[in-house]
């Protein structure tokens, strides 16, 4: 990798530091979007969402650890989000939506301290929780109540046809949820170990 | 919801007619009957079409309208007692009415989100460009960044793969190596604002 290259200021705005961390971060919450987003849609991975969730999370939590600034974690998702609306594919308003959401449940997690391992978990299992729960309500919005009267029918009958019991269904469909959101705290610890190893590596570069 | 970059003009009058068309439509399609859901979505594209013709071009979104025609012909199949035959297929007459429901609804929903994000949009760059200088510099400036920073996630995803390198410390290695690269980004653009002598930008710094 070119370091000294990276260092460049790419462009003729000027910002405070805060500002150019959240630009900064932002803009690699945007490239992991357009990156790994493309390849999973790609994939048609189903709740690619989450995964994205989780990464985004991870990224979030890594920034507070290089510089912690009370609301650099919200900023860096509007950031983010604006990123999209300057997309030539042009404005895609739910991840936009989702993605300010989860910033703003990140920074709600990191309030108080951004250090924890705790912390960092929340922040990771509330992005990836709302990343369910904004597909879900998008469901509810368009289709109404029917639409899970429908997928509560689909799951019962599944169960009978496997000659599973009813109740199996339901333990699989919480099953599921419940590895989304370990899925998101494990990103959002993750990102704090990657954040702890840049600030050790950033910090060992400055004393040199 | 997609919307063009370039700013809607979004004529007042067409918001003063489509408002309250548009909460006429929500409540003449809540008893949830087919009938009535489809006369809200009539009303709705013949108001369209008379006044903001570039919300029906908005409202084609083919994968939208296929998912729904599987939800509806599952609601047929899997909801209710069956009471009828179509092409020697038992289906509930009950479901097929819930199905149809559930895509005049969407459709409504969708052609008025549509709509909305447009009506938005417009003030949403009004605004930006009246008040929020800096959140789109910095905006803006991130965009710039974009490509940069894709082209050193795809050379460390490249450079893993021809190594051989996925063991998971390999990755976290990479990952750190793209938070540091980033850090010192933000901070080339923090030193460059501070040389340029405007120490005053920015809040928080």
């Amino acid at each position: 990798m070119d370091i000294e290259a990276s260092e460049r200021p790419p462009q003729n705005a000027r910002f405070s530091q805060f500002w150019a961390y959240a630009v900064a971060f932002g803009s690699l919450w945007g490239a992991v979007e357009v990156t790994a987003g493309s390849f999973l849609h790609a994939l048609r991975i189903p709740f690619a969402g989450v995964l994205l969730a989780s990464l985004g999370a991870a990224i979030l939590v890594a920034e507070r650890q290089v510089f912690d600034r009370r609301g650099l974690t919200l900023v860096t998702g509007v950031i983010a989000a604006s990123c999209k609306t300057l997309s030539p594919a042009g404005i895609i308003w739910n991840p936009m939506i989702a993605i300010v959401v989860e910033a703003l449940l990140a920074e709600t997690a990191m309030v108080v301290t951004s250090r924890s391992r705790l912390a960092a978990a929340a922040a990771g299992l509330l992005a990836a929780g709302w990343s369910v729960t904004q597909g879900l309500l998008s469901q509810y919005i368009l289709y109404g109540w029917t639409v899970f009267t429908l997928y509560i029918t689909v799951v019962g009958k599944t169960a009978t046809w496997l000659g599973l019991e009813r109740r199996t269904g339901w333990v699989a469909l919480l099953a599921v949820l419940a590895l989304f959101l370990a899925l998101g705290a494990a990103g959002g610890v993750w990102g704090l170990r990657i954040g702890r190893l840049s600030r050790q590596r950033l910090k060992g570069r400055a004393d040199a | 919801m997609r919307e063009d970059n370039q700013v809607p003009r979004v004529p007042a009058a067409q918001s003063v007619v489509l408002a309250p068309v548009a909460l006429g439509c929500i409540a003449l399609q809540y008893p949830s009957r087919p009938g009535h859901s489809a006369l809200a979505v009539a009303i709705w594209l013949v108001s369209c079409t008379i006044v903001d013709r570039a919300v029906l071009a908005r409202m084609w979104r083919p994968r939208f309208l296929a998912a729904s025609a599987v939800l509806a012909a599952l609601s047929g199949l899997l909801l209710g007692a069956p009471d009828a035959r179509l092409a020697g297929v038992p289906i509930s007459r009950a479901g097929v009415e819930a199905g149809v429901v559930m895509i005049l609804r969407g459709l409504l929903i969708v052609g008025i989100g549509a709509w909305i994000a447009r009506w938005l949009l417009a003030r949403a760059l009004v605004a930006r460009s009246a008040t929020a200088g800096r959140l789109s510099s910095a905006a803006a400036a991130a965009f710039d960044l974009v490509p940069e920073l894709k082209s050193r996630i795809q050379a460390v995803r490249a450079a893993r793969s021809v190594t051989g390198a996925r063991s998971p410390v390999n990755l976290e290695q990479a990952a750190v190596s793209l938070v540091c690269q980033t850090a010192w980004i933000a901070e080339g653009l923090w030193r460059q604002g501070r040389t340029a002598g405007q120490p005053g930008e920015g809040g928080h710094g």
